[in-house]
């Protein structure tokens, strides 16, 4: 079933190839047909191995192996465990929204005259980039993780380096560089692993002995290996201060290529830091856990300051998404299993909260084609179900209870207090900020007189949501509220893997530590009888 | 059974919520009747639940721990729970009655009120309504989570119910700020709540209840607690320096004034202190900085409300400055006094916001009292309702006000630390009250001028203006039964409310309310607050009453004078006003500051960091790694030669680079 809802897609791809192209003015049914069919077959897959899914299995299940190789360590299997489980359901429930998306767009965009182009290339690319997601979530080989890490890297540019707006080249080539310069350090990592495992057997299988024999590596190593790691997740985050690329590749990807960016793709990171970094450098990460609490806490600021500042609604929202996955960072070093499970579900909620708000962002967008704040105003009079909408968007995003978002950042701060309770003060300024930009923006877009881009925009075109393009937005709805009021939900399928991992670290830590120790009272005595000699 | 019931008395509003909310999204707004029956229906059945509850489980409800009712498991993270769980108590159950009987009688006067706003109808109940399930969670949670989940959940009905006339910007502007000004506040609280759940290892009552009564925290921690979680009721409850948003918040509809931003809402950090008492009670150095700013709260909004000239501003004023009082009283630890001037004042202030609700629909919406004056001809019951709030809240003897002011007066009074101090502040603000309140009613309702006459040449005014108008309104509007009854059981109650707490000078025993809180909350206050204040003697209590029955006669005869006698209508011409009631009347230039040296400064730093940090500094840092990057690439391309002898070279030799550079780096 994992194989299946894995491959899918691709499938689909070989079948789009075989198509004969052609050039229409309307949008081509058919390959959107094709493309959901793949998609929703992968959802319905993901959807019965939730029902296979046990809670209190800590380890991977529901494995799947393909192909086992003892001589060079890759062996393909696909599993998933509770920290990989949400985030491979949101993937798959969020592809066929989009995909569905991108149609009704084309569709509205060909009522305006806009010629659909190169259509096979752009839903292939959607379907090998849904393909390379689910991979990485799913893999549980650093090899085959890291295939599909760099596999997610072609349909994404593409999609932003052709179908993106006007600055599209720049942001393509910065979104380039920025995460393969990160990739680089990720495969170096992964390959020196190799180098100085010395137990003799040869794997990247993601496993509890690999964590151990990790452990025995040198000291620097470790330190080293940490932070090829760990550059290379910040970056896909992203993190201040390289964030950069965010901002740019958002706001000129196409809508779909934004909410799956927003949704699942900075997911990759701090699930990369969640499945590697910690578990793996329990030691250094503990150093460094300062170090990045501050990161986190800078991000969730500065993010909100630089959203606030913004005058283009995506650029906003964007910015927002610094400032949310500053909590995430934070939530991670908490060390604690609240932190933590905050931490876990602020990235499903952030994906299924700022997907959402980028959906809706395009969907105006494919009618004003304007994303400058000042050109709207009075939207909740020319568009009420929409304007509603937005609103509950907006309320995930700031975190009211009852909405997701509370619980996660709840969860994140309350968990990071009792680990450093200075750093948590700073943090929930973060709170107050992300109110003052998600407000300020609801209120210059919706609220007021209607503006007179908007009037004239209406004049074409109806400002009112469609019936399709609500439907998609329901599911978003519908996640936002059934996780605020019930996170048990999600809370429930991490928390056997989070115990786990924090116990191992804690084990590993605590021995270190006594070893250490020995260490020093060898060290000691040594010097003690050395100055007996003397 | 009665768990459930009590479950179904919650959770009724928010089913009138639903329907009311989809139907609103309908382009043909439904039948108001409809929307009436879920909107009003559910919480006229929600406070009868209460009832019902309060008479046939009235011993499990006095009892310590009350009524529980778990309806369903919200969070359950390592040690953190916190449940969709109710617990109605003694304080609770006291705070469910006024929520949900003055909450129906304002929604039976919204039937009135809001029928001209017909596409609108609909959502204006569905926020009411929802503001009821929110409140509701907020006083009935059984832990703190669910309490700010309420407690977030006001300030969202409040931001919507601000701006409600979305369109007009202040509206806007106003909604925002209220939601914004609260959040500062709920970051303290959340700091106050994560310290609470870090040193007592929980954040549901009972179990914390347990834990100070076997344990004692520090008291400078207890302090710290206490303050961050106060700062959470500032924002709330609109004490300085967080009061700013609420008299902003006078552009929702009246009744959603008189509801949210009178008689409930705003009292949620009145009810929150008491629901903590075991913290606050341990924390006497907070609790006397709390009264303080009750007290300075109180005065400096009293003196604004002198001047104003808007009918609601001066009530937004006078609640800013009633809730000071509560606080004062909460803060010496008179936390009976306290609750007991929450209640009185949820009747005679939810009365006053109607009244002056059904003067402007009279006025087919005017609200500036200059314009106003000799309504009493014409609305002669509204009238004399007001006159009986105003005596109310004035402090005038036999009324309501009378009993909870002066008994809060009377425990300022006692206290030890700066006691006569917070007396003095709420002594001045008594007068003030008094002073202003009867303003408003003079400058409404009397003088010579003539509200209806004014009313149409205003109109003329506006005809020669635009050369249309909006039909004529040569008379009043009339006001029906639907927002005159609530008025009436309002004025009955501002009448009688005070009987629950009669003095111990005249009763020789200690005021029923005060013996009831003692009794129900977590701790007596009365027993722990004793040593914070001095002994009083009768004759000093005597006179101190007396001291201010004769304020109050001082501030309604001085009204009198100036208004009535000499008729002296405030101006609207700036330079006509002294330097102080300048001051006054521009709100002591707070919102001015606040703009100049925080949200400015702010704003600039946020389009410095983003136009110079991150633009100039970081992404070009970036941009120029980038470049360099690219022309190291233009040298690496000359590799590709595309020969597979050649990358296997290149893949040997980095191979072997590598081992010698990370060998060499364990040696």
């Amino acid at each position: 079933m994992l194989t299946l809802s894995i491959i899918a897609p691709l499938l689909a791809v070989v079948i789009i190839s075989l198509l004969p192209s052609s050039q229409k003015d309307k949008p081509n049914k058919l390959l959107m047909y094709i493309s959901m069919a793949a998609s929703i077959i992968s959802m319905i897959a993901s959807f019965v191995i939730a029902g296979q899914f046990s809670l209190e299995n800590e380890n991977f299940q529901l494995t799947e192996t393909w192909f086992l190789s003892s001589l060079s360590g890759i062996n393909w299997s696909f599993a998933l465990d509770g920290l990989s489980f949400g985030l491979y359901i949101l993937t798959a429930v969020l592809f066929p929204l989009g995909i569905y998306y991108s149609y009704v767009s084309l569709e509205i965009r060909s009522k305006q005259n806009e010629k659909p182009h190169r259509e096979k290339l752009f839903w292939s690319s959607l379907l090998i980039l849904e393909t390379s997601v689910l991979g990485v979530f799913a893999a549980q080989n650093l090899i085959v993780f890291y295939v599909f890490w760099e596999l997610m890297l072609v349909p994404m540019v593409l999609l932003i380096g052709i179908w993106g707006g006007k600055n599209r080249k720049y942001a393509t080539i910065k979104f380039f560089i920025y995460t393969f310069g990160g990739s680089v350090f990720l495969i170096f990592g992964i390959i020196a692993i190799l180098f100085f495992n010395t137990d003799g057997k040869l794997s990247f299988d993601i496993t509890d002995n690999l964590i151990m024999s990790l452990n025995n590596f040198p000291k620097h190593i470790k330190h080293y290996l940490f932070w090829a790691f760990i550059i290379s997740f910040i970056i896909k985050i992203p993190a201040f201060p390289v964030h950069t690329w965010l901002p740019h590749a958002h706001t000129e990807a196409p809508t779909v290529g934004s909410v799956i960016l927003a949704g699942v793709l900075l997911k990759m990171g701090t699930y990369g830091i969640m499945r590697f970094s910690l578990p793996f450098f329990p030691m250094v990460s503990k150093i460094y856990t300062n170090f990045f609490m501050l990161i986190g806490v800078i991000g969730i600021i500065y993010g909100a300051w630089l959203a606030w500042a913004q005058t283009d609604v995506k650029k906003l929202v964007a910015y927002s998404s610094v400032s949310h996955m500053g909590y995430i960072i934070l939530g991670m070093f908490s060390g604690n299993i609240i932190g933590l499970s905050g931490a876990y579900m602020q990235m499903i909620n952030h994906g299924i909260s700022t997907g959402l708000l980028f959906l809706l962002v395009g969907i105006i967008y494919d009618r004003t084609h304007t994303r400058e704040i000042d050109n709207y105003g009075g939207l909740a009079k020319l568009s009420p179900v929409y304007a509603i909408i937005f609103m509950i968007a907006t309320l995930s995003s700031v975190g009211l209870p009852g909405t997701n978002g509370f619980v996660g950042e709840f969860l994140i701060l309350i968990g990071t207090f009792l680990t450093s309770p200075i750093i948590t003060v700073f943090a929930v300024t973060g709170v107050i900020f992300g109110a003052v930009y998600m407000l300020h923006l609801y209120k210059q877009v919706f609220w007021g007189k209607p503006s007179e881009a908007l009037l004239k925009v209406k004049e074409k075109i109806s400002l009112n949501i469609t019936f399709k393009e609500a439907i998609i937005t329901v599911p978003f709805v519908i996640m936002i509220f059934w996780l605020g009021i019930k996170p048990g939900l999600l809370l429930d399928t991490t928390k056997a893997v989070l115990q786990k991992n924090i116990s191992q670290s804690q084990n590993i830590q605590t021995n270190m530590n006594i070893g250490e120790n020995i260490k020093a009272v060898d060290k000691k005595e040594n010097i003690e009888k050395s100055g007996e000699g003397s | 059974m009665s768990e459930a019931l009590l479950i179904t008395a919650i959770w009724l509003p928010f089913i009138g919520f639903l329907f009311n909310g989809l139907f609103s999204l309908k382009k043909e707004p439904i039948s108001q009747k409809a929307v009436i029956l879920f909107g009003v229906g559910s919480v006229l059945l929600s406070f009868i639940i209460f009832v019902i509850l309060t008479i046939s489980e009235n011993a499990i409800i006095m009892s310590k721990t009350g009524l529980g009712a778990h309806f369903f498991t919200w969070i359950d993270v390592g040690h953190l729970k916190s449940d969709f769980a109710y617990k109605l108590d003694g304080l609770s159950v006291f705070m469910a009655w006024i929520v949900t009987g003055i909450g129906m009688l304002i929604h039976i006067y919204s039937t009135g009120y809001m029928e001209e706003e017909k596409p609108h109808f609909a959502r204006f109940f569905a926020y009411l309504n929802l503001f009821i399930f929110a409140m509701l969670h907020l006083v009935l949670g059984d832990s703190l989570p669910l309490l700010f989940l309420g407690w977030e959940g006001v300030g969202l009905c409040s931001y919507l119910l601000i701006g409600f006339d979305y369109d007009k910007d202040f509206a806007a502007e106003a909604g925002k700020k209220a939601f914004i000004t609260n959040r500062i506040g709920d970051a303290g609280f959340l700091i106050g709540m994560f310290l609470l759940f870090q040193h007592t290892g929980t954040l549901n009552y009972d179990i914390m209840n347990k834990f100070f009564s076997e344990n004692s925290l520090d008291t400078s921690l207890l302090n710290l607690i206490a303050i961050c979680l106060f700062i959470g009721a500032m924002g709330k409850s609109a004490q300085f320096p967080l009061y700013v948003w609420l008299p902003d918040a006078m552009a929702g509809p009246t009744p959603v004034s008189a509801l949210i931003h009178a008689a409930t809402m705003v009292t949620a950090g009145v009810f929150m202190i008491a629901r903590l008492a075991p913290v606050f009670l341990g924390a006497p150095e907070a609790s006397t900085f709390i009264a303080f700013v009750g007290g300075f709260t109180a005065l400096l909004s009293a003196l604004i409300a002198l001047t104003q000239t808007d009918i609601k501003k001066v009530l937004a004023y006078s609640t800013v400055s009633q809730l000071g009082y509560m606080f004062m009283a909460m803060g010496v630890g008179a936390y009976g006094a306290g609750l007991f001037h929450l209640m009185t004042h949820a009747f005679f202030k939810a009365l006053l916001f109607l009244g002056s609700g059904a003067v402007i629909i009279a006025l087919h919406h005017e609200q500036d009292m200059r314009r106003m004056g000799g309504l009493y001809k014409h609305i002669k019951l509204v009238a004399i309702l007001f006159w009986i709030a105003a005596i109310a809240i004035s402090g005038i003897p036999g009324l309501s006000g009378f009993f909870s002011k002066d008994m809060i007066l009377e425990m300022a009074f006692t206290y030890k630390y700066g006691g006569s101090i917070l007396f003095l502040m709420g002594f001045l603000t008594a007068i003030l009250t008094s002073f202003y309140i009867f303003r408003l009613i003079f400058l409404t309702f009397h003088t010579s001028g003539d509200a209806v006459k004014k009313m149409k040449e205003a109109i003329h005014h506006h005809h020669d203006e635009h050369g249309h108008g909006h039909g004529h309104h040569e008379t009043l509007h009339p006001l029906r039964w639907n927002i005159l009854g609530p008025l009436v059981i309002l004025g009955v109650l501002s009448v009688f409310g005070g009987y629950v707490g009669l003095p111990h000078v005249i009763t020789h025993q200690t005021p029923g309310i005060v013996q009831y809180f003692d009794k129900v909350l977590a701790v007596p206050p009365t027993e722990l607050s004793k040593s914070w204040h001095n002994h009083i003697d009768g004759g000093l209590a005597y006179s101190l009453m007396f001291g201010s029955i004769l304020v109050a006669f001082i501030g309604l005869l001085f009204a009198w004078f100036r208004y009535e006698k000499q008729n002296n209508i405030p101006s609207e011409d700036s330079k006509k006003r002294s330097f102080f009631v300048n001051l006054s009347f521009n709100k002591f230039f707070v919102d001015e500051i606040y703009e100049i040296f925080l949200l400015k400064p702010i704003k600039k730093l946020a389009v410095f960091s983003y136009k110079v940090i991150d633009d100039k500094i970081i992404d070009a840092f970036v941009d120029a790694l980038g470049k360099n990057t690219l022309k190291i690439g233009s040298v690496f391309r000359k590799m590709q030669t595309g020969i597979t002898a050649h990358y296997a070279f290149y893949i040997a030799a980095g191979t072997l680079l590598l081992t010698v550079i990370i060998y060499g780096g364990i040696k």
